[in-house]
């Protein structure tokens, strides 16, 4: 079946099989590497994708139910002067990533949230995060990254 | 793990939908996918047809009347979720929702596929189950409503035909009068529950005249614990109305969470529920 | 006058790393990212579906009919081209990539698929019938090692394949004038690391010249790339590995990804062709690698006021279907502290390894230290209370004393430097002791469950190449080479046109080695950081490794980066003399910094590095910089001086020990048996920090394996040696609402082994973490026996309660 999309702006348009996943369609047939497959049964969150504004698993979608809409990927995240976003860069001055397989998928998801005033205090960026295994950073640098690109103060310790 | 070869189609009707359900006996229709299409992929699952819905207009759209909070099959959870109206109407999707999957999950899984998927240890076929709430289902001939008690027949299996559509969900509005309350037990947050028990109460000067209780992830279907709610309503203290609750069921077992354990969560959840609705 | 020319000093400092804006872009190179072989097939693996049996016959002639298929290799075919891989135990267990007759283990390959994608490749191996006779199963390691029990290799007479036993001091003395002896058994389960990307592989053969082009997101070539050449049948040399510029983290797991390279090189022989392989989740989950299950028996001796007097440790390692290098090293990793943070000079060890029907085991974060630790703090805590004594005081009483240091402890590791009591007194700080104390009172008053844990833990670092083999007695070490250090190799470059290159083989897999190679070598060259490009990925082929090259143990703090400071070092001492005619003064008194070589009282006399190595490249003759390229490039290997094991088989295991120290304050939940961590507490001294950025993300992340580890973690097997957590809905990691508050310090203890006095860390939480919990939880719930994980069902199943 062919599929027309837009991938963060550009025009796309490939003849695919039905079957294909949307990971795959992503990393194989249009070179966009940055989207990561971690677990193909929709748990690990590192295949995370934008589709018409809303972060969903990419290896629970078939390329052919998104032929007509709007993807973005951790490719499109960065300004169009090559600047990091300051969600992004408020990772990298967080320690936010390690190795880095699962970053662009909680980049997607944090992206949604933050677009859309969701993420009030730390338990909702934890909450946002249960949908995405990190194996490295423990979380702690992932939730103050995003805590700082929300604007929130810095983590206090808590009493009992 | 890559699906097995299969055919995709995208119907513009329900009555294309259905008829090409009809057609092919080995077809399978996809919502939001977020629970198939992993059966996809592990291959436990191979339908030659897909029959996706998004295709189809007004299936999407919550509306919220009087006695009902009716929502298209094709809402996504998240649409819901967000939906103030809906929520304040029927406050127990406000309560069960956050538990459904992660957000990711539930801006793509709609309301429609969770309750036809008929998965025995997801919240919104208990939530219905709860509420006495009903579906729409369209067939190759009129549509018809299927109340939620019938609904779910065993894990992943409901009682729609093989050629028959869910269009639209319908949970019940209750009086002002009552009471909600949801909780379930998983290993992680988002996970799928061990137990979970989702409860209404018609609390008039502190106390219960009329009680809902279900419980999911215990059974091949969620339950109703009418024995207890016998109880409740008959005013039985608490104590023996937990030992009631474990009594009723007969628990299947996992690695994760042995028969015996279910019980007592059963038990330990429904008073959960009953303490917070009289609390409130 | 001399001026003072300020150097900004780079390590220590908190520099956000050089990797992050790559990955950040997703433009990361990961093994399923490159494609450096085009038109490569894509192979699909059978598995086998029973844990024993016998393979009666296959029949791929349905597969081959598939439309896009390429070939079908069964194990058979795969025995025909390759050798057994090598073990250090002299025992006959024949292990291949895919079983040929046999079948040991639910997801043992017995044939491969290769087809033009991974779809047909999957379309294609399901129509692969293979036809088995199922043998008896035996799936854990107490049944195994019954002698009575079917035995898994033929050859062999039992499933225990290596029996070892030892004895340093007085054990028997000790036990004999104790006042009081403690013995417990403890079962700790499997676990997995599970790195988010899962293993990868490609490679091909080449007829013409017998070699094997190969890459994979390897963690080595370590010791493991001449085991994969030995059973390929071709010498080492001859089998190029190289590893992607990205790895999606491993914690010792991806180690074991070599049996794979073996498999797809066997594979692209026997097909003639390239192939690539991904492995998926389910795969991973099945048969890729864990932890050893461990059974443990401590006896331990006490005087009637609190010493430890003596030790006996019985360690029953359970290492899967095969012996799987560089197992049965899980056993002898933490061999030489066996003792721990406690002072005892008498100790008894007997160091079994058995073979079952489950999954071949290998490295995995913490890699032995959670198998000792678990039965050890346990001990004391139980020790603690038959004494009479506070758990902390109990500990007090035993912990080796700062001015013991360094350590000789009684099984030969020699711990550098530490003071243990002042780690211990900055944690009740931390955590604010009191505080948890007067919150446990009250809340057990209300009847609460509520418990405090403590856990203290030596972590070494930097393995001694020489420990493995303590599986052989010393007779029969001494036939064979002797094994000692750990060593790496580090290329280094001023270039023509200035900027530097720094080249070793440490295969990072997000612990920000590149970051820190360009910190010390800012440093030894006054440069910025940015300055320097660093290359840390393998390449067997294209640069000089050592043995030991690789990522395990924690070995980057102690070895590469001692390794890369000597590097670094030599090049400055060699622009020092390059510069020091041109600045006219001594060598040793030129300065490095800003770019530049400086007089050192003369700031306007200076001659930058870009000049100086111009002048090198282009001008040899003049300058006097003629040969080994000009001066400016050089090739060092450092090793870390650590002696084989002695004729008494005592070891000092690794280079460097740190300390950890955990406190924990839980509250079970006496319906649902979920355990709420309220706090968590944790103070290390790993040495000098190099980084602290990068050292706090390597101690949280270490901590988050030890949490999963002791809440939520076990890859659990029936009866019939069936994986029951094959999926990650069974097999479940923590997320970030698993996480509890954590506090956490760092005391730096320099290392006097180490040239920049750091130690390696990372691992050690994942030691300490589950021994932390299980005395929490066993503290809240008033029982002694607390298994792991505390899962919520679990736990509920252990809460006293009352008789109906």
């Amino acid at each position: 079946m062919r599929v027309t999309l837009h991938v963060n702006g550009r025009a796309y348009a490939r003849d695919v099989e039905d079957r294909l996943l949307l990971s795959d369609f992503l990393r194989h047939e249009l070179g966009l590497r940055g989207t990561h497959v971690g677990c193909e049964h929709g748990v690990c969150g590192a295949c995370t994708v934008l589709v018409d504004g809303a972060a969903v698993r990419s290896c629970l979608v078939l390329a052919v139910q998104v032929d007509g809409a709007a993807l973005r990927t951790v490719e499109g995240l960065a300004a169009t002067d090559g600047a990091l976003s300051p969600l992004q860069s408020a990772f990298r001055e967080h320690h936010g990533l390690q190795c880095g397989f699962c970053t662009p998928g909680i980049l997607m998801s944090a992206t949604e949230a933050l677009d859309r005033g969701e993420l009030t205090d730390r338990q909702a960026i934890n909450e946002l995060l249960s949908g995405h295994l990190c194996r490295c950073t423990g979380y702690v640098g992932i939730v103050e990254a995003i805590a700082a690109a929300v604007g929130l103060p810095p983590a206090e310790e808590q009493a009992l | 793990m890559k699906p097995a070869p299969l055919r995709y189609v995208r119907p513009q009707s329900v009555a294309e939908a259905c008829a090409a359900l009809h057609a092919e006996p080995e077809a399978k229709v996809i919502a939001g996918g977020q629970s198939l299409m992993p059966l996809l992929n592990f291959r436990l699952a191979v339908p030659e047809v897909l029959v996706d819905l998004a295709g189809i207009p007004g299936l999407r759209g919550i509306v919220v009347a009087e006695d009902s909070v009716e929502v298209g099959a094709m809402t996504t959870q998240r649409a819901l979720e967000r939906d103030a109206d809906a929520l304040a109407a029927c406050p127990l999707l406000a309560l069960a929702l956050p538990h459904v999957g992660h957000t990711t999950t539930r801006n793509r899984g709609t309301v429609g596929g969770s309750i036809a998927h008929a998965d025995a240890a997801a919240e919104l076929p208990c939530v219905l189950a709860c509420l006495d709430g009903s579906v729409i289902v369209a067939g190759q001939g009129a549509s018809r409503q299927q109340a939620a008690a019938g609904l779910f027949v065993t894990h992943l299996t409901s009682a729609l035909a093989a050629d028959e559509v869910l269009t639209a969900v319908r949970f019940p509005v209750l009086a002002d009068s009552w009471r909600f309350a949801f909780h379930e037990v998983t290993q992680r947050h988002g996970d799928y529950a061990m137990t979970m028990i989702a409860c209404a109460a018609d609390v008039v000067a502190g106390r219960i005249v009329e009680v809902r209780i279900a419980a999911g992830a215990i059974a091949d279907r969620p339950l109703r614990l009418t024995e207890a709610e016998q109880a409740v309503v008959a005013g039985v203290e608490l104590g023996e109305v937990r030992r009631i609750a474990e009594a009723s069921i007969e628990p299947s077992g996992s690695p994760h969470a042995p028969a015996a354990y279910r019980r007592a969560l059963v038990g330990a959840l429904v008073v959960r529920c009953l303490e917070q609705v009289l609390a409130a | 006058m001399a001026i003072t020319i300020s150097t900004p000093t780079w390590v220590g400092s908190a520099l956000p790393r050089v990797e992050d804006e790559t990955l950040l872009r997703g433009l990361g190179w990961f093994m399923d990212d490159i494609d450096p072989l085009p038109h490569a097939g894509h192979a699909a693996i059978v598995r086998s579906p029973f844990a024993h049996a016998r393979i009666v016959s296959i029949d791929a002639s349905e597969a081959l009919a598939v439309e896009g298929v390429i070939g079908v290799v069964t194990g058979a075919e795969i025995a025909a081209v390759t050798a057994p891989f090598p073990s250090v135990l002299d025992v006959p267990i024949d292990y291949r990539p895919a079983a040929a007759d046999v079948v040991r283990f639910v997801g043992e390959p017995v044939a491969v698929v290769v087809a033009r994608d991974r779809y047909v490749a999957e379309d294609a191996a399901e129509r692969i019938r293979v036809e088995y006779e199922p043998l008896a199963v035996v799936a854990d390691p107490a049944s195994a090692a019954d002698p009575a029990a079917v035995v898994l290799h033929a050859g062999t007479t039992s499933n225990v394949v290596s029996d070892r036993s030892f004895c340093y001091g007085d054990p028997a003395a000790a036990f004999r004038d104790a006042a009081l002896i403690v013995r417990r058994s403890f079962r700790h389960p499997r676990s997995s690391a599970t790195p988010v990307e899962c293993y990868g592989v490609i490679a091909a053969w080449n007829a013409a010249t017998g070699g094997v082009d190969a890459w994979a997101n390897f963690q080595g070539p370590f010791t493991l790339h001449g085991v994969a050449a030995a059973s390929l049948g071709i010498p080492a040399a001859q089998l190029r590995l190289r590893t992607p510029l990205q790895s999606g983290g491993s914690y010792g797991i991806k180690a074991a990804v070599y049996v794979y390279v073996v498999l797809l090189a066997a594979v692209s022989r026997l097909l003639g062709v390239p192939v690539r392989w991904t492995e998926d989740r389910g795969e991973h989950l099945l048969a890729s690698s864990s932890a050893t299950e461990r059974l443990t028996e401590v006896a331990a001796a006490f005087s009637a006021d609190g010493r430890l007097l003596g030790l006996e440790l019985d360690l029953l390692d359970d290492v899967g279907a095969y012996v799987r290098a560089p197992e049965p090293a899980t056993l002898y990793r933490m061999h030489g502290c066996l003792t721990g943070a406690y002072d005892v000079a008498n100790l008894a060890v007997r160091s079994r390894v058995v073979v079952t029907n489950r999954s071949p085991t290998g490295l995995n974060r913490g890699f032995g230290g959670p198998q000792l630790y678990y039965p050890l703090e346990r001990t004391m805590a139980i020790a603690a209370g038959e004494l009479g004594l506070d758990h902390l005081e109990l500990v007090r009483r035993n912990l080796v004393g700062a001015a013991q240091m360094p350590y000789h402890a009684a099984a030969g590791a020699i711990y550098d430097s530490g003071d243990y009591h002042r780690c211990v007194d900055e944690l009740l700080e931390v955590a604010d002791h009191d505080e948890l104390l007067a919150f446990r009172a009250e809340a057990r008053a209300t009847g609460r469950l509520v418990g405090l844990g403590l856990a203290v833990v030596v972590e070494p670092s930097v393995s001694n190449m020489g420990y493995i083999s303590l599986a052989q007695t010393a007779a029969e070490r001494a036939r064979g080479l002797p094994k000692s250090g750990n060593s790496e190799v580090v290329a280094i470059a001023l270039h023509p046109h200035g900027g530097v290159t720094v080249r070793f083989t440490s295969t990072p897999q997000g612990q920000g080695h590149a970051t820190v190679a360009a910190q010390i070598v800012a440093d030894a060259l006054g440069l910025q950081p940015q300055d320097v490009a660093v290359q840390a990925e393998a390449d067997t082929g294209g640069h000089p490794w050592a043995v030991s090259s690789g990522n395990y143990s924690s070995r980057f703090s102690g070895v590469v980066a001692s390794a890369i400071h000597q590097a670094a070092t030599l090049l400055a001492g060699r622009i020092r003399a390059l510069a020091a005619p041109q600045l006219g003064c001594a060598a040793d008194a030129v300065v490095l910094a800003g770019a530049a070589a400086r007089h050192p009282d003369d700031p306007d006399r200076s001659v930058s590095l870009r000049r100086l190595a111009g002048g090198a490249h282009w001008n040899p003759v003049g300058t006097g910089a003629a040969g080994d390229v000009n001066g400016l490039a050089l090739t060092a290997t450092y090793s870390i001086p650590l002696a084989e094991p002695d004729g008494d088989d005592r070891c000092n295991t690794s280079a460097a020990y740190g300390f950890i120290a955990d406190l924990a304050l839980v509250e079970v939940d006496r319906e649902t048996g979920v355990v709420q961590v309220l706090r968590y507490a944790t103070v290390h001294d790993a040495g000098r920090i190099l980084n602290p950025l990068i050292a706090n993300g390597q101690m949280l992340g270490g901590l988050a394996h030890g949490l999963g580890a002791a809440l939520l973690e076990e890859h659990r097997h029936d009866e019939d040696g069936n994986l029951l957590t094959a999926t990650f809905l069974d097999y479940t990691p923590p997320t970030a609402t698993e996480l509890p508050p954590i506090r956490h310090r760092a005391i730096e203890t320099p290392s006097p082994v180490t040239p920049l006095g750091a130690k390696g860390l990372g691992e050690g939480n994942t030691m300490s973490a589950p021994a932390c919990l299980a005395n929490a939880v066993a503290d809240a719930l008033g029982i002694d026996d607390v298994p792991l994980p505390l899962t919520p069902a679990r736990v509920w199943s252990l809460i006293p309660r009352e008789p109906a």
